[in-house]
């Protein structure tokens, strides 16, 4: 049998190679596990492949592809009830609350490299609707902007949610310092 | 900074650890929250726990792709290249065959006797194949998304059953 020909200005072999790690990291990153990750990853290769006429050429054919995935992943997650998010009161700022009162630095003990691989391991105990928000902004360096309107939500409400991650984070920071001290 | 200092000035120290906190990734401090961070305990640790979250976050491990990606994608796309012209080709076949040897029969071109039926009955299989195959191999090539999304919600409400109720009481 045949096997299908598409026109295409795409080399779907060599989109593969050069693109694999970045899709299934982002597949890590959005299910964190390898079975999700690589279900999720062999959709986005075949929607792509699928879509390869619709491709204009007026991006990379990497980030055409990553934006693509990416999508497919939120809309997955949001499928799977595990992006539900709803206006949350409050907005970037901080409250009294949020900070600790005593003025000491219960982490001065640690290094840099310590308090990331702590902000690592806790990042991955968030909930998905601070965990997602979080990875967007700091590692994928998506605008706002962007990640609501792929996210299907107000920028506010990104924004309470980042807020929120951040918080949370920081809490667990000082509370595992203060667990290990 | 004493407790007094401390009520006192609490606006201002939120006001400097919301900018600590939204400017990490793209943007400087202002001078006085950059002050703030520098010349005070509190400054000094929310500063760092800031630094440290963008930057765990933003250097999170690249892991290594499983070989068996390459083969679930590329096995996948191996697939018979059927037209919609192939479809309504063999549909038309499958269509026109009976009456074809319904006429035949009547006009006395075909005498079918029982000996035939065998032969009828395995030509009717072929004649179904030959419309089934390139159906589904179409349907899978140009509809799968589709297809998964159906066999996804099934798996949903299999794993869930009170969604599907809850959808009709909804």
């Amino acid at each position: 049998m045949a096997e299908a020909k598409k026109p295409q200005a795409i080399d779907f072999d060599e989109l593969f190679d050069s693109t694999s790690s970045m899709i299934y990291n982002l597949g890590m990153r959005l299910f964190r596990n390898e079975e999700d990750a690589l279900d999720f990853a062999q959709d986005a290769y075949l929607r792509a492949y699928d879509r390869l006429d619709s491709f204009r050429g007026e991006a990379r054919p990497s980030t055409w592809l990553y934006s693509l995935a990416l999508n497919l992943g939120l809309n997955r997650l949001k499928k799977m009830k595990r992006l539900k998010m709803k206006e949350l009161p409050g907005d970037e700022s901080w409250t009294i609350d949020d900070l600790q009162s005593e003025e000491d630095d219960p982490l001065e003990q640690l290094t840099d490299l310590e308090m990331e691989t702590i902000v690592r391991e806790e990042l991955q105990q968030l909930p998905d609707v601070y965990r997602i928000p979080l990875i967007l902004y700091y590692f994928d360096k998506l605008p706002y902007r962007d990640i609501a309107d792929r996210m299907e939500i107000k920028e506010g409400t990104l924004k309470s949610y980042l807020h929120r991650g951040k918080a949370i984070l920081r809490e667990r920071l000082l509370r595992r310092e203060i667990e290990e001290v | 900074m004493n407790e007094h200092t401390h009520r006192k000035n609490e606006p201002e120290i939120l006001r400097h650890v919301t900018e600590i906190y939204t400017v990490e990734r793209d943007a400087a401090l202002s001078p006085a929250a950059s002050r703030f961070a520098e010349t005070t305990t509190v400054g000094r640790r929310e500063a760092r726990i800031a630094r440290s979250i963008a930057a765990g976050v933003a250097d999170l491990p690249r892991l290594s792709v499983p070989a068996r990606l390459r083969a679930l994608v590329f096995d996948r796309l191996t697939r018979p290249a059927y037209r919609w012209y192939h479809i309504a080709a063999a549909a038309v076949f499958a269509g026109l065959s009976p009456v074809v040897l319904q006429q035949a029969q009547a006009s006395g071109l075909l005498v079918m006797d029982d000996s035939m039926l065998p032969w009828v009955y395995v030509s009717f299989g072929v004649l179904n194949a030959m419309l089934v195959f390139p159906v589904a191999f179409y349907l899978l090539a140009n509809r799968r998304r589709d297809i998964e999304e159906i066999e996804r919600s099934f798996d949903l409400y299999l794993e869930h059953p009170s969604r599907l109720f809850a959808r009709f009481r909804g």
